[in-house]
């Protein structure tokens, strides 16, 4: 193995249903067991459910604040409701959990010492063993803030796994959009992968996240995936990746098996989808060379 | 607001309707005696205080203005930041063809790339459009179930699910599912693609008796169309009855729920 050091190669694309965990887990398992893998779509992770990792540890992760007012102490001045910006207190002075961003504005020009700042649990974050070796996941809890700071925890503790194990190699598997747990899921990249389909929705939002990875001077490469369900889009894609010179790592057919293997809870690969393999052996070769450079 | 797409497929023409400001610190380091302050109250970690200079961190700033508020020094103003644009469809009425599309009003918030927050976007365009007096309000949202979620889900009359029945969809189901009943909010589920996997989101339905709006099987002219960017809804008779339907569905539902 010719590549030196740790090498992060995070999976992305934009809009939601692509196929992003579907490509991280077969290369998850083609890079075993040189690899370990991060779900980092920590709002609605899905990689364990292909992989079935078997959880060794898992710790609560508490970040952010959330303000609590002490109804006792609470004069009715009025001051929380003219200081947040957030429209988080009420016409009657009561916090809006949903609304409060943990600023601790409040609680600074609160009189009286009503409010208070509390720290909250944002999720949990798991180290797992899996087939094709470890695999650092997480839930955000429901309705939780602060997923971003989330993402970056877990970024962090797999990097730290993985040098624990000598790994080469880290595949995050990202979440939709370009937001916080996005650009939180970019950090460290050396590589990355923006899995597409050929279709006008998912064209655009691979722009925006072509344009991200530029802002973060991010080394960026394509996946095609169903790349046959609209060929003139596919074109399109490839004309793309010529035009702000980037490469095309393979082109990935549709086809009907895969949400069978994901039934079946399997790798794309273990299910023996006719072509796969050799797309993803040539990918791997492919972001192999890339991470040489 | 991070990857609007609801208009490949309403192709309307829109304009600019309004930026989403946010304000974040600057800092006059002529008047900062560098008392370190600010970067303790900050909960974003958005300013760092050194010995002779105050770092600021825009993209981690929330815009809550506690640093300059609290400054004994007064050294701090506020600048605004740009989050994101809201569009709003324009229509002359001699290209409206589509009687049903008549009164039809678009927004779309467009989050600009490198910004990380999403929520006041949301929560704009949300004030934006209750500020109208439409009959009905739409709003697609994002995946997940983070703040941009919530914010967006918040205050919804009834919320449509939208999953597929694959381990992965049913997972993700359950946790808007979870998102939804926190709020409070009356929802339905349509089960798209209803025939790629297997039968588990109408098990699902039945076990935990929800509301199963509509059950559409794949289709290989809806993944034609979509990936063309062309509405179902006037494509086909089979698509215009599939819709007619869903909206019959969530009326009834809603009825029933709001005892209406």
């Amino acid at each position: 193995m010719a590549t030196q050091g740790l090498k992060q190669v995070t999976v992305l694309s934009g809009k939601g249903g692509t196929g992003k965990t579907t490509i991280t887990a077969a290369l998850a398992q083609i890079s075993s067991p040189l690899s370990l893998v991060v779900d980092c779509d920590v709002d609605a992770p899905n990689l364990h459910l292909l992989l079935s990792p078997n959880n060794l540890a898992e710790n609560t992760f508490e970040s952010g604040k959330l303000a609590i007012k002490n109804s006792s102490k609470c004069i009715n001045c009025g001051k929380c409701l003219e200081i947040c910006r957030f429209d988080a207190i009420t016409p009657e002075f009561e916090i809006d959990d949903l609304a409060c961003e943990g600023c601790g504005a409040c609680a600074w020009i609160c009189p009286t010492k009503a409010i208070s700042m509390n720290l909250q649990s944002v999720g949990l974050i798991f180290y797992a063993e899996t087939r094709f070796g470890p695999l650092v996941h997480a839930k955000l809890n429901i309705g939780a803030e602060n997923s971003g700071k989330l993402v970056s925890e877990v970024i962090k503790r797999g990097h730290l796994k993985a040098k624990e194990f000598k790994k080469n190699f880290i595949f995050v598997d990202g979440s939709p959009g370009i937001g916080c747990p996005v650009i939180a899921a970019l950090t460290n990249a050396n590589l990355v992968i923006i899995v597409v389909e050929p279709t006008i929705t998912a064209i655009h939002d691979m722009e925006r996240i072509f344009e991200l990875t530029q802002f973060f001077k991010l080394p960026s490469a394509i996946i095609i995936n169903k790349a046959d369900i609209n060929k003139d889009q596919s074109v399109v894609i490839k004309n793309f990746c010529k035009e702000v010179k980037i490469p095309m790592l393979g082109e990935i057919p549709y086809n009907f098996n895969v949400y069978k293997a994901m039934v079946n809870g399997q790798t794309i690969l273990e299910f023996g989808i006719k072509g796969v393999e050799n797309q993803i052996n040539q990918i791997w070769d492919h972001v192999q060379d890339i991470l040489d450079k | 607001m991070e990857e609007p797409n609801v208009n490949y497929f309403l192709h309307e023409e829109l304009i600019h309707y309004c930026d989403v400001n946010t304000l974040h610190p600057v800092v006059d380091e002529l008047i900062c005696t560098h008392c370190g302050l600010c970067a303790d109250l900050c909960e974003f970690n958005a300013l760092a205080v050194l010995p002779s200079q105050v770092m600021v961190f825009d993209e981690l700033c929330h815009g809550c203005g506690l640093c300059n508020l609290a400054c004994p020094a007064k050294a701090i103003s506020e600048a605004i930041r740009t989050l994101g644009t809201i569009s709003k469809s324009v229509r002359p009425q001699s290209k409206v063809s589509n009687n049903s599309m008549r009164n039809l009003c678009f927004y779309e918030g467009r989050l600009i790339v490198g910004q990380a927050i999403a929520t006041p976007i949301i929560r704009a365009l949300k004030k934006i459009a209750l500020e109208e007096n439409f009959d009905h309000i739409i709003l697609d949202l994002p995946p997940g179930s983070s703040c941009p979620v919530v914010n967006g889900l918040s205050n919804s009359d009834f919320v449509v699910l939208v999953t597929e029945p694959t381990p992965a969809g049913e997972h993700d189901l359950n946790i808007a599912i979870q998102v939804t009943e926190m709020l409070k909010l009356p929802f339905g589920i349509v089960n798209n693609r209803s025939d790629i996997g297997d039968d588990r989101i109408s098990r699902l339905a039945s076990k935990n008796g929800y509301n199963l709006l509509s059950e559409i099987p794949h289709d290989n002219d809806i993944l034609h169309y979509y990936s063309r960017g062309l509405p179902l809804v006037g494509m086909h008779e089979r698509f215009d009855f599939v819709f007619e339907q869903l909206w019959h569905q969530i009326t009834e539902v809603y009825k029933w729920q709001h005892k209406v």
